[in-house]
């Protein structure tokens, strides 16, 4: 107990010397090149004792013989694994709350919800996750804008990586309602928007006959038909504007399925209203039963993080296993992993939730995909994150062996090009583990270098008070994470 | 790895299509059809079922089963179709505050992937979803199947406006609209009250809401509820109103009379206060049953307004398009119960099945796919075990969409129903059922539990059910081998899977034989009692050893006593040994309990003797043994020693765990004797072996047909000392060691112990007389084969009980008159059997008795000597030859008593199977 207030109360000193590190160092070198580690690319074949060179932020070369600058920063990572960053691709965990208690909000943002010094960015960086959708979780009916962010920066505009990204919805009834009311208020929402639409155009062909003193001449209908080329993206107010835009395809939608029923309600409520060509589908634990169904939406699909599926014959008491990412495999639907912050320890890294996949008969190709590239692909920046491929930003994890091992950890991040994290210098890893963590020291560092990091950790400790009280993550906060909703 | 193996299991099972398009084609076969149709007759007996593709193609007793289509026989099965409940609590209330809320539609909380087995375990197929019954307008209800592909589940999505007159819809909470966001000039507006507050409130409420949606009046605030209702309304949704009051059913007719719409009542508790207005509107009526058959004992109260559906009400709807539902609050399963329950009504029983078929599948306008079996419908099928109204029928299988959807587990549980139920010669039941179970009869009476899906034969009330039948000395399976049978071997050992010869058998009645040699050995072989069906040999043994068959027949009566004393005396002796065992053991474990120290430590009776030396055979010798089973040669040593012509010793085999000892005779140079090693069956090795030259023999041991060559040298002439070690008597703590166990003997020691019989087989009455006298002297059961002289002793046979097993002849004179000889002995109080010595010949063992009885012989005496009488004799009555409880299920269904005319077998179970 004595020790976890010590460490709650040190936390966010802790967090600014990581996310500051860059700052504090000077500007990270234009140039860096990781030479003679593995690189598992993830899109392509692996390439052993190969070169990753990064030039601002960017990917520019990747292969076994790369022609290094000379004025590159050379990182020998030889011995070592470089994994593109891994992805969370639904998480509410980086907010100050997780759903509203209004039902309806498509006029809200994440933005304004996001805490920079949420111990989760910094858990994140550990885990080798360089990239989270932040996105409310799925208690709500619509939910609000979301946005794909990265664990470090100060504030919400440093982090992002993309905004807007996508509408929360949920099909799956919100707390203390149910199916039914879930999906009257939905069908409405559109139905009033549908409404509203109608009443501007009008309201608007009134307008711009009263600009001309002219009297209203035509009948409702017609004056709609007439109003409607004349409205301009600002006329819209913000009760409406961001489903206007989902409506045009303008934005994504993270569409929450708690049963495998509700799959065919959202694939409906998407294909009504527009925005099914957009949608992503967040599958609860029990929709594996639609995979059949899911196939068919052809839809990126984000599969709940409890990966084993259990139910109980009512008759014969028999205990029922599926392990779900495997239906999806064999059915060759391609799908995104959640890490599992609620459960197990293990379960909160994702490259563990892969590495079971395999473990349950899933193709490694597969499972490494559902991690990097399919939840960039889902999040509509798989152009830019996902892979290590020449172009893409240079969100890299340099792991101490392969991914899937039990025995690998993460030895270094790099976010846009900067090294975001090192283990040698995880200052909460040596308050767990002592000053000289076994794993650490039997890396290349020189004694004195060693000395000099602890030094450095002792510093800021003593700044650590004035900086004021942290919000800790409260144990209902966690449950909330996935909802229970389904 | 445990978990991950089940995971792995059940992907497997995923990933299987339950329901492939061929298993959706098939044709049944079945004992009775209920098609609840109106163009086909109420009952089909023994009718066919073709299905194609998850609908019926074809329906009744004279259609022919396509070739190409997979046919499932199920000979006792009733088939209906599948139940219906046209209100269910499987949707629950919704949670808006609405009073009148179209928007609301019950399809959007079904579960089109879920696994409703309860509901689908109690026969019911298709169910409708209520969107409630607390709002004036609760919104739109759905009529969905509960099983099979979930894309073709939802038969209506929106199949009825839910209305809800009465207390419950009354004062709803008042009505919040949130504006969002709010600001300075978009207020939250004050919460608005709801209609209805009172009985007249809700017409108002309705009707207005109703001509304000068609009118296109706007709302106070936006919701889409107006337009749904318009919609709704405009769609020609059925009407269905929720009433119990017989006020609320009188305005319900009204209301769906002035708006000349199709609608039906439900709920409708006090239904008799209404009968009059729905009668001459001819209104249908969806009748909820009062109080939830799975949660009785819950009080009402002592509020007088409190209402609960009695049977009453439901008696007043007679003759109406009326459904039953279960209550409120109850399971969907429950149905079929609740239609049984119903028929308290009075109501004719037809009208209740079709009260939970084919009239709620009209009421819910879903006739045309479901709720009665004829071509062209969805093939939702159920298979009872029985009547559908009557509370012991069980669902056995259901099927949607010609997918097996829920199937019984596995039980082995079965009832049989006939008109007569012989159970012994002393008792029969009129009209019973017998249940087996674990091939045992657990219960018989007029009536017996039927455990939950207990598979049922209805045998029909002509129906005669006896005992299995027993060929009290027969030949099953010997296969023409008449060779006699060393006494310790049982015949047991050739009993394997059933075969054709005995499926003959078992298909006659027979169910269990009497097996033995076709011919005895001197010593008497074993008599087992078998079963002619069974899945293993385990199965199929009644009795390993029933009885020792001794063939006397021919014999001097003179030596006849002598040549059974002989054995049975042998067998005193063994069983005496036996005693004095058991009686120690009792002693020595008294005191073991008591902590008392036991005389007799492990003790070794020890001797000398000693040998005279100089002679061609005494001393020590080396020996090898090669050839035969030995792999390479072994040498070992041998003792020998030379008294006369006599010579004994003892031979040390390397690996044997004690010294052999050796008798043998010599006569000139030649060896010839025995080792006397425990061999077993075989007997001990015999010794054959000459002196070659001095000092050296060379021989051959042999047992059975092995042989092994021996050649030995000897080492030493001094004489030599044996040590004989008798057996220990006493073992480990002073524990008295059992005797050795004589398989031979084994038999004759049960016989002796009145455990089985000794089977004698003798003719004239000087050898019955003789065999009698045996008995003074040992007191031992005793059964008599042919003896066909035994009635002019038959008052000795009386008073010992000894039974007799008659000859196959079928007629004998006496006084120039005919007569039966198990007739004659029957008549005299002797127990008689019927034996068909052979082997597939047992299976005409029944007309044996059949001609008895046409000699005269009563048919229930002759029942009872192919049943109780020869069990009895062999001491196996409690196991099989009645239908008490706790002896074997094993039972033959006759179509009458089985010595009439016309009275044939139908069906034979044996150990509670049915032997097909």
């Amino acid at each position: 107990m004595e020790k976890g207030v010590n460490m709650r109360s040190m936390w966010p000193l802790l967090t600014g010397s990581l996310l500051c590190a860059a700052s504090v160092f000077g500007a990270p070198p234009a140039k860096v090149a990781l030479e003679g580690g593995r690189i598992i690319p993830v899109v392509g074949d692996d390439i052993s004792k190969g070169t990753v060179l990064i030039e601002h932020g960017k990917i520019t070369a990747v292969g076994k013989h790369v022609e290094v600058p000379y004025d590159a920063m050379v990182v020998d990572v030889s011995g070592k694994v470089i994994f593109p960053g891994m992805i969370d691709t639904h998480s509410a965990r980086g907010m100050d709350i997780r759903n509203e208690n209004l039902p309806v909000t498509p006029f809200l943002d994440v933005y304004d919800a996001l805490d920079p010094s949420r111990l989760y960015f910094e858990d994140a960086l550990r885990d080798g996750i360089t990239s989270i959708h932040a996105i409310v979780a799925n208690n709500c009916v619509i939910g609000s804008l979301s946005r794909v962010i990265h664990p470090i920066g100060l504030t919400p505009d440093e982090m992002t990586l993309q905004a807007p990204v996508a509408l929360k919805l949920s099909v799956a009834p919100k707390r203390r309602s149910d199916r039914m009311v879930q999906m009257a208020t939905l069908r409405e929402t559109f139905l009033e928007l549908a409404d509203y639409l109608e009443n501007l155009a009008e309201t608007k062909y009134e307008e711009s006959l009263e600009k001309e003193d002219k009297k209203i001449d035509v009948g409702p209908e017609e004056a709609r038909k007439r109003g409607k080329p004349l409205i301009k993206f600002e006329d819209y107010d913000d009760a409406h504007r961001n489903l206007i835009k989902l409506t045009r395809g303008e934005l994504g939608a993270f569409i929450y399925c708690g049963i495998a029923g509700d799959v065919g309600r959202a694939v409906k409520l998407a294909k009504d209203n527009g925005f099914f060509g957009r949608s992503t589908l967040v599958l609860g634990d029990a929709c594996f039963k639609a995979v059949s169904e899911i196939k068919e939406a052809g839809r990126p699909v984000v599969l709940d993080p409890d990966l084993l599926y259990r139910e109980r014959d009512p008759i014969t008491g028999d205990i029922k296993e599926t392990f779900i990412p495997k239906v999806f495999a064999d059915a060759g639907v391609a799908f995104s992993l959640l890490p599992y912050p609620n459960n197990s320890l293990a379960e909160r890294y994702l490259n563990y939730q892969a590495a079971r996949c395999v473990r349950n008969g899933v193709d490694r190709k597969t499972a490494l995909e559902s991690i990097t590239i399919n939840p960039a692909k889902a999040l509509g920046v798989g152009d830019r994150i996902g892979s290590i491929e020449v172009g893409k930003v240079a969100n890299l994890v340099v792991f101490s062996g392969d991914p899937l091992d039990f025995e690998s950890w993460v030895d270094m991040v790099y976010i846009n090009g900067i090294r975001a994290y090192e283990r040698k210098d995880d200052v909460r890893l040596k308050q767990l583990f002592g000053d000289e963590p076994a794993e650490v020291t039997e890396g290349e560092a020189p004694e004195d270098e060693k000395k000099k990091g602890a030094e450095a950790d002792d510093k800021p400790a003593d700044d650590a008070d004035g900086k004021g009280e942290a919000p800790a993550e409260t144990p209902s906060d966690k449950a909330n994470e996935t909802g229970t909703d389904g | 790895m445990v978990a991950y193996a089940c995971a792995f299991a059940a992907l497997v099972g995923v990933a299987t299509p339950v329901s492939a398009e061929a298993e959706r084609s098939f044709a049944l076969r079945v004992g009775r059809i209920l098609p609840v149709s109106p163009d086909l007759p109420w009952e089909i007996e023994s009718g066919v079922i073709v299905v194609r593709d998850g609908r019926i193609v074809a329906i009744g007793s004279d259609v022919e089963v396509p070739p190409d289509l997979k046919v499932i026989d199920l000979p006792d099965a009733t088939i209906m179709p599948g139940l219906v409940s046209a209100a269910t609590d499987l949707a629950q209330e919704h949670t808006g505050d609405e009073s009148v809320a179209a928007a609301y539609i019950a399809v959007d909380t079904f579960r089109p992937y879920g696994d409703y087995k309860m509901a689908l375990s109690g026969g019911v197929t298709t169910g409708h979803l209520s969107p409630g019954n607390h709002r004036l307008v609760t919104g739109q209800g759905a009529v969905v199947k509960l099983g099979g592909d979930s894309a073709d589940r939802v038969l209506l999505d929106r199949s009825d406006l839910t209305i809800n007159l009465g207390e419950a819809a009354f004062d709803p909470p008042n009505d919040v609209t949130y504006t969002t966001p709010a600001s300075s000039d978009l207020a939250i507006p004050p919460a608005v009250p709801q209609r209805p507050t009172s009985r007249l409130g809700q017409y108002l409420a309705l009707n207005s809401s109703i001509s304000d949606a068609l009118g296109g009046v706007a709302p106070r605030f936006h919701s889409p509820h107006p337009a749904a209702l318009a919609a709704a309304w405009r769609g020609g949704r059925k009407l269905r109103i929720q009433a119990q009051r017989g006020a609320d059913l009188s305005g319900a007719v009204a209301f769906i009379n002035a708006h000349e719409r199709a609608g039906y009542l439900v709920g409708a508790a006090e239904a008799d206060l209404a009968a009059a207005e729905i009668r001459r509107f001819d209104i249908p009526v969806v009748y909820r049953m009062g109080a939830p058959l799975t949660h009785l004992g819950q009080n009402i109260g002592d509020d007088p307004d409190a209402l609960e559906a009695d049977l009453n009400a439901l008696a007043s709807l007679s003759g109406l398009s009326v459904a039953i539902a279960p209550a409120r609050g109850d399971s969907v399963s429950s149905l079929r119960l609740a239609a049984a329950v119903a028929r308290r009504s009075g109501l004719d029983g037809k009208q209740l099945v079709a009260a939970i078929t084919s009239v709620p599948a009209r009421i819910l306008g879903v006739a045309d796919r479901v709720g009665s079996l004829a071509p062209g419908m969805d093939a939702d099928l159920l298979v009872l075990s029985g009547d559908p109204l009557a509370t012991s029928t069980h669902v056995h299988r259901v099927y949607i969409g010609g997918a097996v959807v829920f199937a019984a587990p596995d039980t082995n549980a079965l009832v049989v129903r006939a008109g007569t139920i012989w159970i012994n010669e002393e008792e029969r039941i009129d009209d019973g059922a017998i249940l087996i179970e674990d091939g045992r009869i657990a219960a018989v009476g007029r009536t017996v539990p039927h455990p939950p899906f207990a598979r049922y034969v209805d045998a029909g009330d002509d129906a005669f059910v006896t005992p299995g039948f027993i060929d009290a000395l027969g030949h099953l399976g010997l296969d023409g081998d008449t060779g006699s049978l060393n006494p310790s071997m049982s015949l047991t050992k050739i009993i394997g899977v059933p075969g054709v010869s005995e499926l003959r058998v078992a298909r006659a009645g027979v169910t269990t034989v009497l097996l033995s040699p076709y011919s005895s050995a001197a010593g008497g072989s074993q008599v087992a009692a078998v079963k002619t069906a069974g899945g293993d040999r385990e199965a199929r043994v009644v009795r390993a050893a029933a009885g020792v068959a001794f063939n006397l027949a021919g014999v001097d009566p003179m030596d006849v006593g002598k040549k059974l004393q002989g054995r049975l005396a042998a067998g005193r002796k063994y069983l005496e040994k036996w005693q004095k065992y058991e009686k120690e053991l009792a002693e020595w474990k008294e005191k073991q309990a008591k902590g008392e120290a036991v005389n007799g430590e492990p003790k070794s009776e020890e001797s000398t003797e000693e040998g005279e030396g100089g002679d061609p055979i005494t001393g020590t010798w080396s020996v090898t043994i090669s050839g035969g089973p030995i792999p390479e040669p072994q040498t070992a040593t041998m003792k020998l020693k030379l008294t006369g012509d006599d010579i004994e010793g003892r031979i040390i085999i390397p690996g044997a765990p004690e010294e052999a000892k050796i008798v043998a005779k010599l006569d000139g140079t030649h060896i010839s004797g025995e080792i006397q090693i425990d061999a077993g069956d075989m007997g001990y090795p015999q010794l054959e072996a000459d002196i070659v030259e001095e000092d050296h023999i060379v021989g051959v041991i042999s047992i059975e047909d092995i042989e092994i060559d021996l050649d030995a040298e000897r080492t030493d002439k001094a004489s030599v000392e044996f040590k004989v070690v008798k057996r220990r008597s006493r073992g480990k703590g002073g524990r008295p060691l059992p005797p050795k166990v004589d398989e031979g003997l084994e038999p004759v020691r049960a016989i002796l112990e009145q455990e089985i019989p000794a089977v004698v087989r003798v003719d004239s009455a000087a050898q019955v007389d003789a065999v009698l006298g045996l008995l003074e002297a040992f007191d031992v059961p005793m059964v008599l084969v042919d003896a066909r002289e035994a009635s002019t002793l038959s008052e000795k046979l009386v008073e010992k009980s000894v039974g007799v097993i008659v000859p196959t002849e079928v007629t004998r004179w006496r006084n120039d008159k005919t007569y039966h000889q198990a007739d004659d002995l029957s008549r005299k109080g002797i127990d008689v059997a019927f034996k068909s010595e052979a082997e597939d010949g047992a299976r005409t063992l029944p007309d044996l008795a059949l001609h008895a009885v046409e000699r005269g012989m009563s048919p229930d005496a002759a029942l009872a000597a192919l049943t109780v009488e020869a069990s009895r004799m062999f001491k196996l009555d409690d196991e099989i030859g009645s239908l008490d409880v706790g002896r074997h299920g094993d039972l033959v269904i006759f179509s009458g008593h089985p010595f009439e005319a016309g009275s044939r077998v139908m069906r034979v179970i044996v150990g509670g199977e049915e032997v097909r």
